[in-house]
């Protein structure tokens, strides 16, 4: 996933001050967006949480699951993956439009 | 002879329609014997001789016929003699009369040639004219030239007057703005230009500008007011926008300058896309 000088140019040119705001929203997502996805301990969080996730469902399916794991369950299921699973598509999103 | 041919040509579409054997072997003997005169006759015949050539074949002739068709041959000259003759005298009649419209022709060409000739003396002589003629002419064009142009200057006059009055009748119509007097100053002092030609729209022009300028002059000779006399400086100098107000430089805010720098282009040339 690179952006060229190129690309950016054209679409700063076709979108002027929009194209700024673009970059700034980029700019503060992309950090996240590293840490997450670049970093080996960003991917293994993030790995470790969505197979936490799908082990909780399981054991919710076969009613086998403590109070605690419940609530786990809702954590990453409510806020945890979506906050992340959300800024990984945000910043695709406008990765797309630049492209 | 020429009548019996004549007579039995006759006869041939008669027994077309309807005839007895009798009448028919009738006619037929007498076309048999109508066809041997003929040739005979043919043989005979001589060719259409000329009126010069009549005089000697005569000769000739009467010394070949015999006295009995001697007598007919001289009628058949006679007749044919007379025949020419009127031909000719026809040919020659004709003749004179084309002669006649030849003449009548050429006189007519010949006068229109005259005519043609005369018409460029005429020309010649019209260019001759007197001083007193030239000075009248001049005169005439003169008069005209002045009267048009003090027509065209009364119409302009006119124009600008109701140019003149519609654009004041306008500003006045921005009596109740206040500060009215000093930018109607300003307004004559400095804007006070005809733009588009229309005296309404120009006005409106006019005074909007005057209105920009004063305010803006306002604010420069704005001071704040400070305890204890004249301002004194803070130290800080604020950047001089004076000099570039058109080109105002685009700057990236912190998160977009780093990422902007994370894709390894330089910031100044995003500014520059950015500014276009």
């Amino acid at each position: 996933m690179e952006l060229t000088s190129k690309v950016v140019e054209q679409f700063l040119l076709r979108t002027g001050k929009r194209g700024e705001k673009t970059l700034t929203v980029l700019g503060k997502i992309y950090p996240d967006i590293y840490s997450l996805l670049e970093t080996e301990i960003g991917q293994a969080i993030l790995e470790d949480d969505i197979l936490r996730h799908d082990a909780l469902l399981t054991k919710i399916y076969r009613e086998e699951t403590t109070p605690q794991e419940l609530a786990e369950f809702r954590f990453l299921r409510d806020y945890r993956l979506p906050k992340v699973i959300g800024k990984i598509k945000e910043y695709f999103e406008l990765f797309k439009q630049i492209k | 002879m020429e009548k019996k041919v004549d007579d039995a040509a006759k006869t041939v579409p008669v027994m077309e329609k309807s005839v007895t054997d009798s009448e028919f072997d009738a006619a037929f003997q007498a076309a048999l014997n109508s066809d041997v005169e003929e040739k005979v006759e043919v043989k005979d015949k001589p060719t259409p001789p000329s009126l010069n050539d009549l005089k000697g074949e005569d000769e000739k002739d009467e010394t070949k016929l015999e006295p009995a068709d001697k007598k007919l041959d001289d009628e058949d000259e006679h007749s044919e003699k007379s025949r020419l003759g009127r031909k000719f005298k026809r040919l020659e009649e004709d003749n004179q009369k084309l002669q006649e419209k030849f003449d009548l022709l050429l006189d007519t060409l010949s006068k229109k040639d005259t005519v043609v000739e005369d018409e460029d003396d005429i020309d010649d002589e019209t260019t001759v004219i007197t001083v007193k003629d030239v000075k009248k002419i001049l005169e005439k064009h003169e008069a005209n030239r002045s009267k048009r142009q003090t027509e065209d200057e009364k119409k302009a006059t006119e124009v600008q007057q109701r140019y003149e009055k519609d654009y004041v009748k306008k500003i006045l119509e921005f009596e109740d703005e206040s500060d009215f007097k000093p930018i109607y100053d300003e307004m004559f002092k400095n804007y006070n230009v005809k733009i588009t030609g229309n005296p309404e729209a120009d006005a409106e022009i006019n005074f909007e500008r005057a209105t920009a300028a004063f305010y803006k002059k306002a604010k420069k000779e704005k001071k704040i007011p400070l305890k204890g006399g004249a301002p004194l400086s803070t130290g800080i100098e604020s950047p001089n926008t004076k000099d570039e107000p058109s080109k105002k430089k685009i700057v990236l805010d912190e998160f977009a300058s780093e990422y902007v720098q994370r894709l390894g282009i330089p910031e100044d040339k995003v500014q520059e896309w950015l500014s276009k």
